[in-house]
Formats: C-alpha cells, structure tokens, sequence
C-alpha cells in the first residue's frame, strides 16, 4: 500500500534517482570543482619545481625529492609539525577541562542568572580569531601589558615577563589565548549533551546515597561521552590547523618555538614563493589532518548510522 | 535564588562564587579592550596603566572615519565594505544552492546519501591551507588575485558543507506529511516547496545565512594568501594597526569594537540555535 502511494507522488523509481541528482548536483558540483581541483592540483604540484619568484625556470618535474627534503632536511617542518601535535594536545585538554567545569557549573541551576551567565562565557567565543590575537598581544605587551601590571601587583611576578617572546613562555601563552576564546564552544556542546539527560536517573541516584561527585562520575560521564567525542573531533581538527592566532601573536617565534604546520606552510608560499614545495608540505598537512580525522570518524561511526 | 532565601544553602553559593570569579576573568579581555577605546594615546602609553581615563575621549573612533591626510590613521569603511559585499554575495548563493541541496537530501533517500554527507563534514574541517596554495595559483593563471570574485567563490566552497547540514537537519524537522498531503491534493513538487516548506524553513535559512556571513567577516588565512592591496577584508584591515612604527593600539582598540559587536548582536538575537551553527559554523577561524 504505501508503495503505491510512494509511487504516485514521487513518479517512477528511475525518475526518482534523476530528481536527487538535480537537487544534489549543483553543490556538489561546486564542491567537486573546488576542492577536488584544489586537492589534485596540489599533488600534482607536489611533485614539480614551481619558483614563482623566477618564473622564467617554469614548472620542472622533480619527482618525490620536495617529499624528501621535506621529510629529511626541512627542520623547522619537523618542528612545526611537534610543536603543532604539542599545541592540539594542550590547547583540547585544557578546553575540555575548563569546558566541563563550566558547564557543571552552569547546569547546577536553571533559572535567570545562570542564563545570563552562559552568555558572558559565550563571548569569546564570538570574536574574531584576528581581533582575539590583538587583545591578548595588547595584554601580554611586556612594556605596557595589563597582565604584567596585575601580576606585579599581586605580587606573582617581580618583573615584567616577556610573555610572546620567552621561549618558554610564548607557547604557553598562545594555547592560553585560544583556550580563552573556544573553551565556551566546548562548554555550550557539552550543557546542551548534559541539559538532555533524565534528571530522574540522578534522582535515583541520589536516594540510593550517590555522593555528587560519584553520580558526575558513573551516570554524567558516560551519558554524556558521545557528546564529547564529537567535540573532541571538532576542536581537534580546529587546533590542528591553527594559523591566525599565531601569525598575530609570534609569527612562529621566538626561532621556531612556536612554528605550526599551517604557519610554516605559508611562509614557504608568502615569503619564498616555493609553490611545489609548498603544495607538498600542505599535501603532507592533508594527510596527517585525515588521518586525525578518519580515525575519529571510524570511532564515531555506530553513533552516526543510529 | 528562592531555594537559598530559604535557609542558606552553602553549595549554590559556593557554584555562584566560582562563577563570578571565572566569569570575571573571562570578560577581563573585552573589558580591558572598551576601557582602552575611549582612551587618549598618551594614556594608552602610561605606566602603570590607567584603568578608566580621566578624559574619555571618541577621537579614536573618529580617527577610523576620518579620511583627510591630517590624522595618520587607518581607514576601516573600505574593509566594513568589501567584507560586506563579499559575505552578502557569497552567503546569498551558497544558502540557495545549500538549501536546495539540504531539501534533495531530507526528502529523497538514497544509498550514497550518507557519505555524501560525511564527505561534506570532512571537507569543512580540513585546513584550509590544502585548499588555499592550488587556488592561489589558478586564481594568479587567472588573473583573479586581488579580487573581491576569487574570494567571493572560496568563501562559496567553503561554507556549503555547513549549509547542507544545516539544511538538511532542519527540513528533516519539517513533516514529510505535509508536502505529501499537498502533493496528493494535486500541488505540483516546486508549489509545495514555494508554498510550504519554503516559509517553513525561514528559521533553517535565517541561521544558515547568519553562520555563512560569520565565516565571511572572520576569515583571515584564506584572505591573507588570496588578496594583497586593492580588496581588504575587515580582518586583513585590523592587522594594520600593527604599523612598522608603533601599534596603533588606540584605533586598534576602536576598530576592535567595531568588529565584534555586529557578531556579539548577531549571535544573540539566533542563540536559540547556536550549538547547531557553532558546530559547524562560521565563528572559527
């Protein structure tokens, strides 16, 4: 019966599979010629010598050696690359630390002031990527940086630090400024997986003698871990591509202490105009970023097909 | 606070103390950056720095609009205006061809429906650096660098995974029932979409829009790499006030306000669906 119904709206089966096609085409032809040519082009590319500064040497077939150099001679790569699974690692557990903290906090109670409290949490969040450098290169001036005056005043700091241009301190210090501005993304994720769960289970819980801290432990976490895996997979992904907050705060320095794959790839486009070593590092970049993300993807696959 | 008023529960105050602290420290840096745009330059200069001026001062702000050679300043209308023109062009086609992408996605089902899907997500969250170094040189073949079209086209690639999505969660929440009760009834398929699912769907595309042109008026890597004097987006403007000489901390302060309150207004008249536009949506970098 429904057949005969689905039949008479939608046509015949054969025309059916022409109508998606029409609806689906024109994005993902887009899609297609865009990233599709983006992505064979720059293989393509990968293996040639295409010096845009003397163009008069045109694109020279080269084979695997920008693979080579790239794997066995570029140090600031190699580098960049540590410093950029440093800066993932880093920036995602802190922001899912602080995340979680804020939405316990926030989903403690519902009523007007944690509402509007969510919303000045949300802020950062809503900031420009570029203007987020500004501010924090602002605070963090050695000579003039509130963050100094504070410091010293609490009497943390005996000096003013050179927070963007101590080696030790500069990548600490970027991680912080990303922290601030994406931990309310983390947040909003996570109160809106934990604002979902059943309130009788902590009810229950609670009458069975569950001490808040054991019911966050055995009812919170594992409801809410879905959740946070798709987050994960997000501000991974984010973090791993990290470019605006660098180039804004350190430009990779001091040296190469704070030198991320994205920053290191376009500096070799922008600065040296290297287009095939460049399109082979960013493929190298591709490769590491799907794995990432395919890898995630594979873990998170049942709760998708649900 | 009616159950504390009661008898003082010393849990909930314990969470509003935290609260307020973090909440303190979080807004610190946006505060900071008001106080400092309504600060004259020498103040701007001061140790230990001055937390409220003792003149607050529009000069800043003005210096922003004031087009004669007497201020040494930059000018932040051409890069409000071409970030406008790009974000409302770019947003434009890609919510209409997103959107008739996300309804041929809700309404009709088929095997390769699923990965098409995915392989839209994966697209979204690569680094855009891949994308960008090939687009430079075609764009450079072209002849197209250091338009306002070769970023208006990114910008297009780059935000329809997010619309698709978006689009297609939300004409899923529309009932297939009502097209078909209209199809049955003898409506034609483009009536039903113009007549029902269009002026259902206008939350769907108000939130798709809102998050493209986000992603537009934030944009730094992509506009950096592909454009160099004639168009600046907004962005690209801001990194100006880091001038060879001094930052220009007071305009920069300014220029700062201007960005991100149009976003802070934006954000919070949709916040009902923010957790769907952030996920994917256009307020990262």
């Amino acid at each position: 019966m429904k057949s005969v119904i689905f039949q008479q709206i939608y046509g015949k089966p054969r025309r059916h599979r022409w109508t998606i096609f029409a609806f689906v085409a024109p994005a993902f032809g887009i899609l297609i010629v865009i990233f599709g040519i983006s992505f064979a082009f720059s293989i393509w590319l990968s293996f040639h010598r295409f010096l845009l500064t003397r163009p008069k040497l045109g694109i020279t077939f080269v084979g695997l050696s920008n693979y080579f150099s790239l794997l066995w001679q570029d140090q600031v790569f190699q580098a960049a690359v540590k410093n950029t699974l440093l800066f993932t690692l880093g920036v995602v557990s802190l922001e899912l630390f602080f995340g979680l903290l804020l939405a316990l906090l926030l989903s403690f109670r519902t009523n007007r002031s944690t509402a509007a409290l969510r919303i000045v949490f949300l802020l950062p969040l809503m900031i420009t990527p570029v203007v987020v450098g500004l501010i924090w290169r602002y605070m963090l001036h050695s000579e003039l940086g509130v963050i100094n005056y504070i410091l010293m005043t609490l009497g943390i700091v005996k000096s003013p630090v050179a927070w963007l241009t101590n080696s030790s301190l500069a990548m600490p210090s970027i991680m912080v400024a990303d922290a601030w501005k994406y931990t309310p993304f983390v947040m909003l994720c996570l109160l809106a997986g934990i604002k979902a769960l059943p309130q009788e289970i902590y009810e229950a819980a609670r009458i069975d003698g569950a001490s808040p801290w054991k019911s966050f432990i055995h009812i919170t976490l594992p409801l809410i871990q879905p959740t946070i895996k798709v987050v994960l997979l997000f501000r991974t992904m984010d973090a791993f591509r990290i470019f605006d907050l660098v180039f804004m705060l350190t430009r990779g320095g001091p040296g190469t202490i704070t030198e991320t794959v994205s920053m290191h790839n376009y500096e070799v486009l922008a600065n040296y105009f290297r287009v095939g070593y460049a399109s082979a590092m960013s493929v190298m970049i591709l490769a590491m970023a799907l794995t990432i993300c395919l890898t995630y993807i594979l873990i998170l696959r049942t709760k998708w097909e649900a | 606070m009616k159950e504390s008023s009661v008898n003082f529960d010393f849990k909930a105050g314990l969470v509003y103390v935290v609260l307020a602290l973090l909440a303190t420290i979080v807004l610190f840096p946006l505060l900071w950056m008001v106080l400092s745009s309504f600060k004259h330059q020498v103040e701007q200069q001061l140790w230990p720095p001055v937390w409220i001026s003792s003149h607050p001062t529009l000069v800043n702000y003005i210096k922003l609009v004031d087009l004669s050679a007497a201020t040494y300043s930059i000018p932040i209308l051409p890069g409000v205006l071409n970030t406008i023109i790009i974000g409302f062009s770019s947003t434009g086609i890609t919510v209409i061809i997103g959107s008739i992408a996300g309804y041929g996605f809700s309404r009709y089902k088929f095997r390769a429906n699923g990965y098409l899907l995915i392989l839209a997500l994966i697209l979204r969250i690569l680094p855009p650096i891949n994308v960008v170094i090939p687009l430079y040189v075609v764009f450079r073949a072209l002849g197209l660098l250091d338009t306002r079209l070769c970023l208006i086209i990114t910008y297009l690639a780059f935000n329809l995974p997010f619309v698709i999505w978006t689009m297609t969660i939300f004409f899923n929440t529309i009932p297939k029932d009502l097209d078909e009760a209209a199809l049955i009834d003898g409506c034609s398929r483009v009536k039903v979409i113009m007549k029902i699912t269009l002026p259902l769907s206008v939350p769907g595309v108000v939130v798709a829009a809102v998050f493209s042109f986000l992603f537009c008026w934030n944009e730094f890597l992509m506009a950096l790499v592909l454009t160099q004097s004639k168009v600046k987006t907004l962005p690209l403007t801001m990194m100006l006030y880091r001038t060879d000489r001094a930052i220009l901390w007071g305009e920069m302060s300014a220029a700062t306000m201007v960005v991100i309150v149009p976003v802070i207004i934006f954000v919070l008249v949709i916040q009902k669906y923010l957790v769907a536009g952030l996920t994917l949506g256009g307020v990262k970098g």
